[in-house]
């Protein structure tokens, strides 16, 4: 498993970029935060949401 | 305590139609009143780009030749009116802040919503500052009216610090992650995001497209509502919705509102806490039954809207970072350098998580029959110009950015409409605001309860 440093480097690369050192160092903070907050709200299983549902429940009192 | 009002007792839209229909006022003089404030005062402040004096002059002075003919069916006519310089105005330059587009030929034509406004009669004053793309909270150079050496907020600084300062009588202002509501409530105005997807984004230099909305800003709930009826071509619903807004005799008898708790009380000012309390406390002695909720996914929501905007701005703004990312600010690049890396398992994680967001935020609606919900605007009244980091009174620390936003972006993932209102000032004297939250395509009820709650605030 690459490192989060080196994950950027190869996304910085594939985004067609070059960053400076201190760029790329910044960037890694900020990619493993959002990482981070990504891992936190993930859920457990993706069940389909109904469509219907949202509209339906709004609905009910105006 | 070091702030001030700068502008205690305002113009309202209302009382100055009233004014110019009696004659007691005329166009021109309102024109010259607020030019004089802006040339007296906009040097200090900044909220103002591109302010055309000797044309607005002879546009106030043929506003009043009209005036004398039978009376103009244009509900809001002779109204000056800001607009946020990422809305395109025919004529003008929409720099966004944005050194790219310094040089930038005028826009050929007015956005949608600025087309429909100005049928409505309106005078545009000019274009007010913006954060660079819209793209933040400081809205730099602009600053606040109250304390200048304090941030409007963003990225509709321009447009609320305007109204504060009593430059204009009502603005445009676009909301993505809070950019209405946030410096409503650091500049003490009001402001209303819409539903997501009520109005127009055509002719509007987009942040994130799928989360962006425009909606006026104000100084009370009912010009607030005057200009959303306008920006929408409403104009003959205008004249009577005078009297739906009455200043005595309102009640809130048979209404729901529920008070977040959880995530929208950790890490804030105890003024403001103190201010949401009391803003459910007036609103229960005005007939209201208050209910106090949690809501588990806000924190989701928030990470929903962060994460999409993120990646959506990075795709705005991709060419320009390949091009010249010298003429990118910091905030902005770093942002867009993020957004264009992260991977699409982000994208689709976020918009599972809007989902769920607006999934539940109905569940809790329907669950507790509510009408409207109150939550603060931001956790911390305006912060100091260069201050990037909120020290919270627990010893606590968060970037200033993503602290104001925190408790606006929930919703701009729910998509819900939200008035934003001045609830009162902290120990500096500076402005505290609230935030009261409606169902989709709800305004009118919103407004009512917003209004009532106006009324007592």
């Amino acid at each position: 498993m690459p490192s989060k440093s080196e994950q950027v480097r190869e996304l910085v690369r594939l985004a067609g970029l070059t960053l400076p050192e201190e760029r790329l160092e910044k960037l890694t903070a900020l990619f493993e935060a959002t990482l981070e907050q990504a891992e936190a709200i993930r859920p457990q299983s993706t069940p389909h949401p109904k469509p219907s549902g949202y509209d339906a429940a709004w609905e009910t009192r105006k | 305590m070091t702030a001030t009002n700068p502008n205690p007792n305002p113009l309202t839209i209302r009382e100055a139609l009233r004014q110019l229909d009696a004659k007691e006022l005329s166009t021109v003089e309102l024109m010259k009143d607020v030019l004089t404030r802006i040339q007296a005062t906009d040097h200090e402040i900044m909220a103002w780009l591109d302010v055309r004096p000797r044309y607005l002059l002879d546009l106030a002075e043929a506003a009043d030749r009209r005036r004398t003919l039978p009376k103009p069916a244009l509900p809001l006519f002779g109204i000056p009116i800001g607009v946020k310089d990422i809305i395109d105005v025919a004529s003008y330059q929409t720099v966004c802040n944005m050194k790219a587009r310094e040089q930038i030929d005028p826009a050929p034509m007015d956005a949608d919503v600025v087309a429909k406004l100005r049928q409505s009669g309106v005078l545009f004053l000019g274009k007010t500052e913006t954060q660079e793309a819209a793209a933040g909270i400081f809205s730099d150079p602009c600053k606040n009216p109250w304390d200048p050496e304090r941030i409007p907020g963003g990225s509709s600084g321009g447009s609320a610090a305007a109204i504060a300062n009593g430059t204009c009588l009502g603005a445009l202002g676009t909301d993505t992650g809070g950019s209405i509501r946030i410096p409503a409530a650091l500049c003490g105005v009001t402001g209303l995001k819409p539903t997501l997807g009520r109005l127009s984004n055509r002719g509007i230099h987009p942040l994130s497209p799928s989360l962006d909305t425009p909606g006026p800003m104000a100084n009370t709930v009912s010009d607030c509502m005057a200009l959303y009826l306008a920006m929408q071509g409403k104009y003959r619903e205008i004249p009577a919705m005078w009297e739906r807004f009455p200043e005595d005799g309102v009640n809130l008898k048979g209404k729901r509102i529920g008070v977040f708790t959880n995530f929208f009380t950790e890490h804030i000012q105890r003024e403001v806490d103190d201010a949401v309390k009391d803003v459910a406390g007036k609103a229960e002695q005005l007939g209201a039954e208050i209910v106090y909720i949690e809501w588990p996914e806000a924190y989701a929501a928030r990470v929903a809207a962060v994460h999409i905007s993120r990646i959506e701005c990075a795709q705005v703004h991709r060419d320009l970072l390949h091009s010249a990312p010298e003429l990118m600010g910091e905030q902005l690049r770093i942002r867009v350098e993020l957004g264009a890396i992260l991977p699409a398992d982000i994208w689709f994680n976020a918009l599972a998580a809007q989902e769920r967001a607006r999934q539940s935020i109905a569940a809790l609606y329907e669950q507790h029959q509510l009408d409207a919900t109150i939550a603060p605007s931001t956790p911390v009244t305006a912060p100091k110009v260069g201050e990037m980091v909120i020290t919270y009174e627990d010893g606590s620390t968060e970037e200033t950015g993503g602290a104001l936003t925190r408790f606006t972006s929930p919703f701009n993932a729910t998509g819900q409409p939200v008035f934003a209102l001045p609830a009162g000032v902290d120990d500096d004297g500076l402005p505290i605001g609230i935030s009261l939250v409606g169902r989709p395509d709800d305004e009118w009820h919103l407004a009512d309860i917003a209004h009532a709650l106006e009324q007592v605030l």
